[in-house]
């Protein structure tokens, strides 16, 4: 058996779709790390052009804190409660992606931006050899998509660990994978 | 619990001997890994000291049966390399070891490793202060490991591929020099780093591999049937590249640009999308790097075709100020010539040419301009009528995903832009006025297959692979759809098309014969190919085929030369050329040829030759039959030996091919290398038993003796040849069938004598001095040979002429036992001109100083003064009678057929005379005799009136010579007119008083009789006492002179003395004492040889019988 995947899933603000999926994976067993790649960690507030913005390293409960003080019902409502305190079983805080050193066999993306930003911070980097495959799996950043996302994410990512050699079986599996899911699949191989 | 104590009582060192013991026991394979994984860390981070002590012993590990473990010891080795490049020795040959590995996961890790260690490797060396035995040794490991990772870029593992792509990228990086505008990245490695003095590796050839290498990658790169991670991979690289190496930048956009108008037909809807996303990635990085500053417009038309918005672009645009500081690169080229880094550029200035690209990029250029010029407005809509019933009814599901609306239709730019996209896709399809003017020939499918060895492992693999190529139609190109593909060929595949797994090979069986039908289709293709004016390419073909193949297909080529040989020689010729090259090595990309591989080839040339040859031979009613087969020999780029051998047989069993294999050789002799080949092959012949095949040689070789290019080689032979005579028996040499003399001769026939001597009499004939060679020879041999050699001496020494001056130094320097022979020449050589002073002056000295054999003489009598030969003439008459017959011919100009008079010191007069005055003790009467009769045979010199005057001069001298009287009788015999003369004659001699002289008086009265009656009147005139003496020995004489007298008139009768009428009345008997006196003192006279005499007055004319000695 070859080693097991080190796995990263990243969103923008590693809230939502990340966590979610974050989630799921950890509790098949997958040994999975959670990134978000914006500038700060962005949370809907009170009015489109008011959104809730915190810093990388803010802790989910620090933030939870925040929004519970601000408005309990709404935050209620809208499920971001809900979310953090998720999120704050899982993990202190939010990461952001461009900081962390750690290097992985996969990277699962959320949306094209994201795997953009991934792969220009990637590329920034001192290119070695070691191979890491970025995915990207669209997915909407509400909450009904991310559950529908960490399920396709989890079928990937199954299909991925069984493989013996996966940078020579990845091209077919996303293949088989896109026909399944119906979502356009973005793939590309770095290194690092 | 115990462990843990000891762990911790203990240093690290006993820490690691711990974890080995427990890897090296450890039944899991993870756990081994995990313990691997610890020695690691403690011996690199915490204990280096402790690496060289267990380096042995971790890489032990390369053995388990677990790949996970092989693995680490892998990543084990990198890591511990790059802490202590002085390891790199120890570990290299595990490295290269666990690189054949049958784990691709070991695979990559291995190449991963070098990667990186490759780095590590060329720095130590570079710094290191000498380059020691085993760091060459090692360097060559790696090197050798570096062609096995080169290769892999064509491994069946997408992985594997992918891992090679990136050490291609490491390589090329490292081993090229970096340019100021580099973006580097630390733990970079470059040619700046290796001083130009290293030996092992030095930085010119490094750079030349690169850019090879780096053409290799582009070429990969443009590949039809790349998998979309492995271009993503190689776009990475060559991005990369481009950002540190930015004088490559301006290929690899062009390269970026072909791929993204021809995208690998084999991807899936998704993949191009990846693709083009991340294509746009990479451009927008080289975007930012200011070299990209000349190319940006193109950059940025793709960028837009691929979805990038115009702020991403700007964002990605180097700022003015970085352009400013940019140099554009022409200039930059300009400057470089003074530059501090002068000497490096000029390195740079001459890499290997990228011909193909170059070839490729002009084309682009042509056809783009030529697009430009007719992509009007109209032209457009032609083209979009022609193509709309191309075009799918409904829309491709990936198309509204690719589309993206044209902001800038019909302005200028966008003109240029269409038009190089069609421009790159016509180029690719190998149209358009660009590819026909640059010659460039779009490579299909494989490009990476042609460049590999492979051909050399499955020869059916050259023949039989596939071009794979999408059916892109270039006037669908329109901008927007120039990437769409088919949209059936989308749907229809579910799996990207992975050509290496769907191909099964072939049966060998089924692969020979597809091959030989392929071959024989070629081969029915005549017609047809030279219609299609391929005519050439088809010939190359074949003979690529026929060499390529075993002996089946060689066989059906050459019966399909022989078909019509004059016709397709020509075939025959490339034919033999493609099998030299493969001989030489010339076909093979790499310059190792193993000698087995040679030899190989070396026979299959020998047989091609051999066979068509042979088979040229056997076509007796071919007209051109001599002409192919000379080209055959002289165009053929070399000929081996066995065709020298059919040569050989050529010449001695087929008569009609004699001339023809004579040219043959005889040109070919004068090819440097192997002319004493050729040559041998001629002398061997020369002794032919053939008379036509031998002389033919032996012309060829005088003519090439006479040249002297060989003349050293032919005059060895020759007197070889000659010195086998010496021998007891012939040798062996001289016989067998390709001298037409099968049976084996032992004894020296005349033949076999002869055959020794042809080719040195033919070479005597050029160079005089080998007749001293004869001589010696000839001194030792045995009488028939040397009776032979007389013999067949004669035409050489015609040849030669008196004036040469080795004859005459052999004359003066006459071996003892080669007189006969040089008798022989001697005759030879006046037979039909009169002998020189020269000759003349030897000959008389060796006659005098040293064989005092007058045969010397007989040839050069003419040449020699009247005393000389009247000193002689005793002796000469002395010798065989057809001998002096021979001298007197010579004497008399009469010999032979030859008509030139020359002066011969005695006249025939003369001679007569002389002959006539040879003492009798120096010669005895008879051969005087015999001489004298061979002189009246000669009768057109002895004339009547010659022999009138030497009778008349032999009549005044006193005494008369003795034979005087039977040469009056035998010149009346022979001409009975002279008997007037003769009478006259008779009358002086009785004035002479003939009487006296006892001989010629018998002589006389012979005489007498013979001229009777008209002696009568001379007889009456005797003194009576005579008279009386005459009639008592010739009785019969009486009656009719007294008849005769009783005739006369009384007056007449009165004239007669008295006494002689007594006589006549026989009254005077007193005279009978006289008489009887004068008998006795005859008697006393003749005792010495009465016989003789008389013979010779019976007057016997007739020649003496042949056989009379």
């Amino acid at each position: 058996m070859p080693q097991p995947l080190k796995l990263a899933v990243i969103c923008s603000s590693n809230m939502n779709r990340s966590m979610e999926a974050h989630n799921f994976l950890s509790k098949k067993g997958y040994r999975v790390q959670s990134f978000g790649t914006g500038d700060k960690v962005k949370l809907p507030g009170a009015a489109p052009d008011r959104p809730n913005v915190y810093e990388f390293g803010t802790p989910y409960d620090d933030i939870y804190q925040d929004l519970l003080q601000k408005d309990r019902e709404l935050y209620t409502r809208n499920g971001l409660l809900h979310m953090l305190d998720r999120n704050r079983r899982i993990k202190p805080h939010p990461e952001r992606f461009q900081s962390t050193s750690e290097q992985f066999n996969l990277i699962l993306t959320c949306e094209e931006r994201v795997y953009d930003q991934v792969i220009e911070s990637l590329e920034g980097r001192d290119s070695q050899t070691t191979p890491v495959h970025i995915v990207n799996i669209e997915i909407q950043d509400n909450h009904e998509e991310a559950t529908i996302g960490a399920f396709l994410m989890c079928d990937l990512v199954a299909m991925m660990a069984n493989s013996d050699d996966l940078d020579n079986d990845i091209d077919e599996m996303l293949q088989d994978f896109e026909a399944k899911c119906q979502r356009p699949i973005l793939h590309c191989l770095l290194f690092y | 619990m115990d462990r843990v104590k000891i762990e911790k009582g203990t240093s690290t060192e006993e820490r690691i001997v711990e974890l080995l013991n427990s890897a090296a026991t450890d039944a899991g394979d993870q756990s081994r890994v995990d313990h691997l994984i610890k020695i690691q860390e403690l011996i690199i981070h915490q204990e280096p000291a402790l690496l060289d002590n267990f380096v042995d012993e971790i890489t032990a590990f390369q053995h388990d049966r677990a790949a996970d473990v092989r693995k680490t010891v892998v990543g084990f080795i990198e890591e511990a390399c790059k802490k202590d490049p002085e390891l790199l020795g120890k570990v290299m040959h595990s490295l290269q070891l666990l690189l054949g590995d049958t784990s691709i996961a070991v695979q990559k890790r291995v190449i991963q490793a070098l990667t990186q260690l490759y780095k590590v490797t060329l720095l130590w060396l570079a710094r290191a202060p000498s380059v020691t035995q085993l760091m060459e040794k090692t360097w060559n490991m790696l090197n050798q490991m570096k062609l096995q990772i080169a290769k892999m870029i064509d491994h069946d593992n997408d992985g594997v591929r992918t891992i090679a792509v990136k050490f291609y990228e490491m390589l090329i990086v490292s081993q090229t020099y970096p340019e100021p505008d580099s973006i580097r990245k630390e733990n970079e490695f470059s040619l700046e780093e290796i001083p130009l003095t290293l030996k092992v590796a030095r930085p010119r050839k490094l750079e030349e591999e690169a850019q090879l290498m780096l053409e290799d990658l582009m070429k990969y790169h443009g590949s039809a049937h790349i998998s979309s991670a492995n271009l993503m991979a190689c776009m990475g690289s060559l991005t990369h590249i481009a950002k540190s190496r930015p004088q490559f930048l301006d290929r690899i956009v062009t390269a970026m640009e072909m791929l993204h108008a021809n995208l690998p037909p084999t991807l899936s809807k998704s993949q191009v999308n990846s693709v083009r996303k991340h294509l746009k990635l990479q451009l927008l990085a080289i975007l930012k790097h200011p070299a990209s500053h000349e190319r940006s417009s193109n950059i940025k038309t793709i960028l837009g075709d691929l979805g990038a918005t115009p702020q991403e672009i700007n964002k990605a645009l180097p700022s003015a100020e970085e352009i400013a500081k940019h140099p554009r690169r022409s200039e930059r080229a300009e400057d470089s010539k003074s530059g501090p880094a002068a000497k490096r550029r000029k390195v740079e200035a001459d890499p290997v040419p990228p011909i193909r690209e170059n070839t490729k990029e002009k084309a682009l250029a042509i056809t783009e301009e030529f697009i430009v010029q007719r992509l009007t407005t109209k032209g457009a809509a032609d083209i979009v009528i022609e193509a709309l019933p191309h075009i799918t009814s409904s829309m491709p599901p990936h198309f509204p995903t690719i589309y993206t609306p044209i902001s800038d239709a019909g302005t200028p730019n966008q003109i240029r832009y269409v038009a190089r996209l069609m421009a790159s896709q016509m180029t690719n399809a190998g149209i358009g006025p660009g590819v026909a003017e640059a010659g460039y020939v779009p490579k299909t499918g494989n490009d990476f297959e042609d460049d590999d060895d492979d051909m050399d492992d499955i020869p059916g693999a050259a023949v039989i692979t596939p071009g794979f190529r999408g059916g892109e139609d270039p006037e669908s190109a329109k901008p927007g759809v120039a990437s769409v593909q088919p949209p059936v060929q989308i749907r229809a595949r579910q799996r990207a098309l992975k050509l290496a797994e769907i191909a099964k090979p072939l049966t060998p069986q089924m692969n020979e014969s597809m091959a030989r039908s392929a071959l024989q289709r070629v081969l029915k293709a005549e017609r047809t190919a030279m219609l299609g004016g391929v005519a050439a390419n088809r010939q190359k073909i074949l003979a690529s085929l026929a060499t390529l193949f075993s002996g089946d297909f060689k066989d059906l080529v050459l019966e399909y030369i022989m078909a019509d040989p004059r016709l397709r020689i020509e075939l025959a010729f490339s034919w033999l050329y493609e099998e030299y090259s493969m001989v030489m090595g010339f076909c093979r990309q790499s310059s190792i040829v193993k000698d087995e591989f040679r030899n190989a080839a070396v026979d299959s040339y020998t047989s091609v030759f051999c066979s068509l040859v042979n088979e040229l031979k056997k076509q007796i009613d071919l007209k051109e039959r001599e002409v192919l087969l000379s080209r055959l020999f002289h165009e053929s780029p070399n000929i081996p030996e066995q065709g020298v051998s059919i040569l050989r047989t050529m010449l001695c069993e087929d008569a009609k091919l004699v001339d023809i294999s004579i040219q043959i050789l005889r040109q070919l002799v004068h090819r440097p290398s192997k002319q004493l080949i050729y040559l041998n092959v001629l002398l061997e012949i020369s002794s032919h038993e053939n008379e036509s095949i031998r002389s033919a040689v032996l012309s060829c070789l005088t003519d090439l003796y006479d040249r002297g290019a060989l003349r050293r080689v032919i005059e060895d032979y020759a007197l070889m040849c000659l010195k086998f005579l010496l021998l007891e028996e012939p040798p062996a040499l001289l016989c067998g069938a390709e001298k037409g003399r099968s049976e084996v001769v032992t004894t020296w026939t005349e033949e076999i004598i002869k055959a020794c001597l042809y080719l040195f009499l033919a070479v005597l004939r050029s160079n005089h001095k080998l007749i001293h060679e004869l001589a010696v020879v000839y001194v030792q041999a045995n009488a028939d040979i040397k009776r032979k050699i007389l013999r067949m001496v004669e035409g050489p020494v015609e040849g030669m002429g008196m004036e040469s001056p080795e004859l005459l130094k052999l004359v003066e320097t006459c071996p003892k036992g080669a007189e006969t022979l040089l008798i022989r020449i001697i005759h030879i050589l006046t037979d039909k001109y009169p002998p020189s002073p020269a000759l003349v002056e030897r000959v008389r000295n060796i006659y005098q100083q040293r064989v005092p054999d007058v045969r010397f003489l007989i040839p050069v009598l003419n040449g020699l003064g009247k005393k000389e030969v009247l000193s002689v003439l005793p002796k000469l008459i002395k010798l065989n009678p057809d001998v002096v017959k021979k001298v007197f011919s010579r004497l008399l100009g009469t010999q032979g057929d030859s008509t030139a008079t020359y002066p011969s010191p005695l006249s025939p007069t003369e001679l007569l005379i002389a002959l006539h005055n040879i003492d009798s003790t120096q010669c005895d009467m008879k051969t005087i005799m015999k001489a004298t009769s061979i002189c009246f045979m000669e009768r057109t010199v002895y004339t009547q009136e010659v022999l009138a005057v030497v009778m008349q001069q032999l009549m005044d001298q006193n005494p008369l010579p003795t034979l005087l009287m039977r040469t009056v009788l035998q010149s009346l015999s022979l001409y009975p007119r002279l008997s007037g003369f003769v009478m006259n004659i008779l009358q002086r001699l009785i004035v002479k008083q003939v009487w006296k002289q006892k001989k010629v008086w018998e002589g006389f009265i012979k005489c007498c009789q013979r001229t009777k009656p008209q002696s009568f009147a001379v007889i009456l005139q005797l003194p009576p006492q005579f008279l009386q003496e005459l009639l008592n020995t010739s009785p019969d004489l009486k009656t009719p002179l007294v008849e005769h007298v009783m005739a006369f008139t009384e007056n007449q009768r009165m004239h007669i003395p008295k006494l002689t009428m007594d006589v006549l009345n026989g009254i005077a008997q007193f005279q009978a004492e006289t008489e009887e006196l004068h008998h006795e003192d005859s008697k006393e006279k003749e005792t010495g040889s009465p016989e003789p005499i008389e013979s010779a007055f019976h007057g016997d004319i007739e020649p003496p019988a042949p056989g009379d000695s």
